[in-house]
């Protein structure tokens, strides 16, 4: 199946663009770009997943619980939106800005392996390198059968790791990367 | 901001140098004379550097104010329309019938309109917006512009004010800069107070013969002729009292003054100085505060009225105090607009249109520096490591931590009904229980909520942060963590529940019991722990070795040493709810701890950056190990200890938790987790006598109260990568298929699920028992 954080992935430089459109949707529509991440009759929205194996249980039942916080729908506008705002501000350089936005994004969706790669990717600029590769672990953990994503993180960890100067724990890194292709 | 221009020019004592090359005299009138001149020459450049000095360096000590998260608006937000007034209105905004000022909002059922306030975050500033905001029964549908009908994706409100740490004079105030102070409001004031003010140099004849003439015809000081240089001059550098003295002083300093630095300035500097107000043992200073003390909004949202009323009171904040005496204020204020008008700087039929509005001001928040002081303890704490005490109470940091001020109360009124609920329902002496909660968001370990006693406000000790109590069964899911990351052992592994003594190098030998005090003979892994049974915990703890858990605890955020003694494998150890937390934090976050924090930034005075606070992971654990655990732990609040959850949230609510209960009942204890939330709740009391109540009866009640109240976000379990569900007979723990009727599903990690068919699966032809030899062989 594709995933949005596929497309999302694969179009890095156009997602912000694409993001910052879907910022200014009327309500009621869906974005051109979340619509594009949705295989036909899937049954998802093909949006980034929250929980991205639902392990085969029942589906949760919202008639049980009378006061119950029903968890926000997933790539949600407003990460999307944050996401953008993230993006913009990587390119500009200013990394603790777009650290603000992506933590913004991982309190509204913590689940959101998406969010905590590019948080990765901004430790990484920043020179952060073991906190580059802790959260691209933990985007890995949350990443489901995501192959691109994982491989993206293994990249990133690789990175991080030769930056470290753990030359075998890089090469072990993009190995796994490698097999996740 | 108040500007802080450096002068460079000095004209010390320029009224001595005149006089200095006049020859000399031998007349003894002269030569005193001219001591008197030196001396009032020295004493000028006495007061001249005093000025400068207070001038030039930092004016005020300004307080650090602490901030609640804000509240981010978006569509799909889940909140009640009437949650969302609440929260407006405690951030200061009035519900008004029409839009006009920021700070205002309208209502119309589930549609709002707001108008929201500039502000000033670390990252960015949130601009002032005029918004459309939809709700569809309890989230926000939709937030669009009012203009143009855009749609706003995301929109952070100004957050609410928890507290000062103030200067210990407790002078209090918002500096604001001349530009963002309406015209409106200094033309009052300098209409009321002194209105030759551009024209004079410090003091005004006219002003001191119009007083003097006033008071000659009273027979005493009934007014005073002082310009608004000589108040800041008075408030500023001298005592109270009226004696002449201090009136020369002042109209000296108030020359110098003037001639040191311009209008605007000096107007400045007045308009953060003045006091306009008391609260307590803080007083209010400056119109800034003064406009969010009275009004609730920034000094920029202010109607002309109710700056009038503002600059009225000037005069006399207590006398004029719009709250306790509102028709003297309403007078007095109507006094200024009709002086403006008098004036010319007001139309008389819109000075009329103006004296008959309402004073608008809002009630009294308590704007209490001790609103949550068990919550504000934890942030001096983490503010400690980076801050002096005196910085604190005078540099007016700006601090923004992650209080849910709404979870915060959710909290502090269940704490007190349950507790109540508890000693009325066991016949406990009222008032004996005591508590500790605290709430974080797990994935990134914000600290939500925290009470360290319950009475809420009591600001003694914490036990959230101090109470160092026994954790009893908490322990058993780190023991169980490292028993299956070992890969020893499965859910389906099955643990002996027999009796057995181990002898202790020192003291008595060491004999677990199960609670019950009932064995089992033998019990599945995951019952163990659903169960919490002390036999079949201490068994396996013991077989995997004491090392090894001790390894996992410390991995997982156990602040101390620990001593290798068996009793640890049942919770002889004692931590504060605080250390429990951050245990149980790496644990519902699969195995990546954050550490837990109370503050998200710091800024400086002017919006500078000082500090952030990042969000930071570790890998402490095997996800997939942790997720086992998690499965368990779901099981608990399904069918186990904590069964009581199952049936009030119902089983699909994924809620997943651990009981813990000490010796002689002295410590109940709950620490459990939804999608979003980890709390950890301890019931007990002070003098660490037993109070009656297991992990279930006590923290479980006010856990559960609490969750409740501020909403489940349910959860579906998610294995992690490389852990397969598989089916399984709960009852053999053995490799069930469609032939077993109650067969579930658990996760093993890769390889190590049991192949043995269990006696339910069809196909399986051997007889009966002939499976149990099977697992043995």
């Amino acid at each position: 199946m594709v995933r949005l954080t596929q497309i999302l992935l694969r179009f890095l430089p156009l997602t912000a663009l694409l993001l910052s459109a879907c910022a200014t949707t009327p309500p009621g529509e869906r974005a051109p770009v979340i619509d594009a991440g949705s295989p036909a009759g899937s049954g998802t929205d093909g949006s980034v997943p929250a929980s991205p194996r639902s392990a085969g249980q029942a589906p949760t039942n919202v008639e049980v619980i009378p006061l119950e916080r029903a968890a926000p729908p997933a790539g949600s506008p407003a990460v999307a939106s944050l996401l953008g705002q993230a993006e913009a501000a990587s390119r500009a350089r200013d990394w603790s800005a777009a650290a603000v936005s992506l933590e913004r994004g991982l309190r509204i969706e913590p689940r959101n392996p998406v969010l905590w790669n590019r948080l990765a990717e901004v430790r990484l600029q920043q020179g952060q390198f073991r906190q580059a590769e802790q959260l691209a672990a933990k985007s890995n953990s949350l990443a489901g059968d995501d192959r691109l994503l994982q491989t993206r993180n293994w990249r990133l960890i690789a990175r991080a790791r030769r930056q470290l100067g753990d030359e075998a724990g890089a090469a072990e890194a993009e190995r796994r990367a490698e097999a996740f292709r | 901001m108040a500007s802080r221009r450096k002068k460079t020019s000095s004209r010390k004592g320029s009224a001595s140098r005149s006089r200095k090359k006049r020859p000399q005299r031998s007349f003894p009138w002269f030569r005193l004379l001219l001591a008197v001149l030196v001396l009032l020459a020295g004493y000028g450049v006495y007061l001249d550097a005093t000025i400068r000095a207070k001038f030039e360096g930092q004016r005020w000590a300004l307080p650090a104010r602490v901030y609640a998260q804000p509240l981010e608006l978006y569509a799909g937000l889940e909140l009640s329309p009437a949650g969302f007034a609440a929260a407006l209105e405690r951030v200061g905004y009035q519900q008004v019938p029409t839009l006009r000022h920021p700070g205002e909002f309208s209502r119309d059922r589930s549609r709002f309109h707001l108008h929201t306030q500039r502000f000033r975050f670390w990252d960015a500033e949130e601009p002032a917006r005029r918004l459309r905001i939809d709700f569809d029964g309890g989230r926000i549908s939709a937030i669009n512009e009012l203009a143009g009908g855009r749609a706003v994706p995301i929109v952070r409100l100004e957050p609410e004010q928890i507290a000062s740490i103030y200067p210990t004079h407790g002078e209090d105030r918002i500096l604001v800069g001349l530009d963002a102070v309406p015209e409106f409001l200094t033309t009052a004031l300098i209409v009321t107070e002194d209105r030759g003010f551009h024209e004079h140099s410090g003091i005004s004849l006219r002003g001191i013969a119009r007083a003097l003439f006033a008071n000659i015809r009273a027979g005493g000081v009934v007014q005073g002729g002082s310009t608004l240089t000589q108040q800041l001059v008075k408030n500023f550098f001298l005592t109270r009292d009226r004696t002449l003295v201090r009136k020369g002083n002042e109209a000296l300093m108030a020359l110098l003054l003037e001639l040191h630095y311009g209008k605007d300035e000096i107007l400045e500097a007045y308009l953060n100085e003045v006091y306009l107000g008391q609260d307590g043992a803080r007083s209010i200073h400056g119109f800034g505060l003064a406009s969010r003390f009275y009004f609730g909004r920034a000094l920029a949202a202010l109607a002309p009225e109710q700056m009038a009323l503002l600059v009225g009171m000037v005069k006399g904040p207590s006398y004029y105090d719009p709250r306790r005496h509102p028709q003297r204020a309403r007078e007095r204020r109507n006094l200024v607009l009709d002086l403006l008008a008098e004036q010319g700087r007001l139309e008389p039929a819109e000075a009329a249109r103006l004296k008959a509005r309402p004073l608008g001001v809002v009630d009294r928040r308590r704007l209490a520096s001790n609103a949550h002081p068990a919550f504000l303890e934890l942030v001096r704490r983490q503010l400690q490591r980076d801050y002096r005490e005196e910085d604190l109470r005078s540099e007016g940091l700006r601090i923004f931590t992650t209080l849910d001020p709404l979870l915060q109360r959710t909290v502090e009124a269940q704490a007190e009904a349950r507790l109540e609920q508890l000693e009325r329902g066991y016949r406990i002496e009222t008032g004996a229980l005591q508590t500790a909660v605290i709430v974080t968001r797990y994935q990134n370990g914000e600290v939500l909520a925290l009470l360290g006693d319950r009475d809420p406000h009591a600001a003694g000790f914490n036990r959230a942060l101090e109470a160092r109590r026994q954790v009893g069964s908490l322990i058993k899911p780190f023991v169980f963590l490292a028993a299956l990351d070992s890969r020893s052992y499965t859910l389906a592994s099955r643990l002996q529940d027999a009796p057995f003594t181990l002898d202790m190098p020192v003291g008595d030998a060491w004999q677990p019991r199960n609670y019950d005090k009932q064995f089992r003979g033998e019990v599945l892994l995951i019952d163990a722990l659903v169960e919490s049974l002390n036999v079949p915990t201490a068994r396996m703890g013991l077989d995997i070795g004491l090392d090894q858990v001790i390894q996992t605890l410390r991995r997982m955020g156990y602040p101390d040493d620990i001593r290798p003694l068996p009793s640890l494998l049942l919770g002889a150890l004692e931590l504060t709810p605080l250390e429990v937390t951050q245990l149980y934090q790496g644990l519902a976050a699969n195995g990546f701890r954050s550490p837990l924090q109370a503050i998200r930034e710091v800024v400086d005075a002017e919006g500078q950056p000082l500090q952030r606070y990042p969000l930071e992971v570790q890998r402490v654990a095997d996800p997939a190990a942790v997720s086992l655990v998690q499965y368990a732990l779901r099981d608990v609040a399904r069918r186990g200890t904590a069964k009581a959850l199952g049936a009030r949230f119902g089983a699909d609510a994924g809620l997943a938790g651990k009981t813990g209960t000490t010796d002689d009942l002295r410590d109940s204890w709950f620490a459990g987790y939804d999608d979003d939330r980890l709390m950890v709740v301890w019931v007990g009391r002070d003098d660490n006598r037993s109070m009656g109540l297991t992990g279930s009866q006590g923290a479980l009640q006010l856990w559960s109260g609490i969750m409740a109240r501020s909403g489940v976000l349910p959860s579906i379990y998610t294995p992690a990568a490389g852990v397969n569900l598989v089916e399984i007979d709960p009852t053999s723990g053995l490799r069930a298929d469609r032939g077993c009727e109650d067969r579930v599903q658990w996760p093993f990690i890769e390889g190590t699920a049991p192949e043995t068919p269990a006696p339910c699966a069809q196909g399986d032809n051997s007889g009966p028992g002939n499976w149990f030899r099977q697992w043995f062989d």
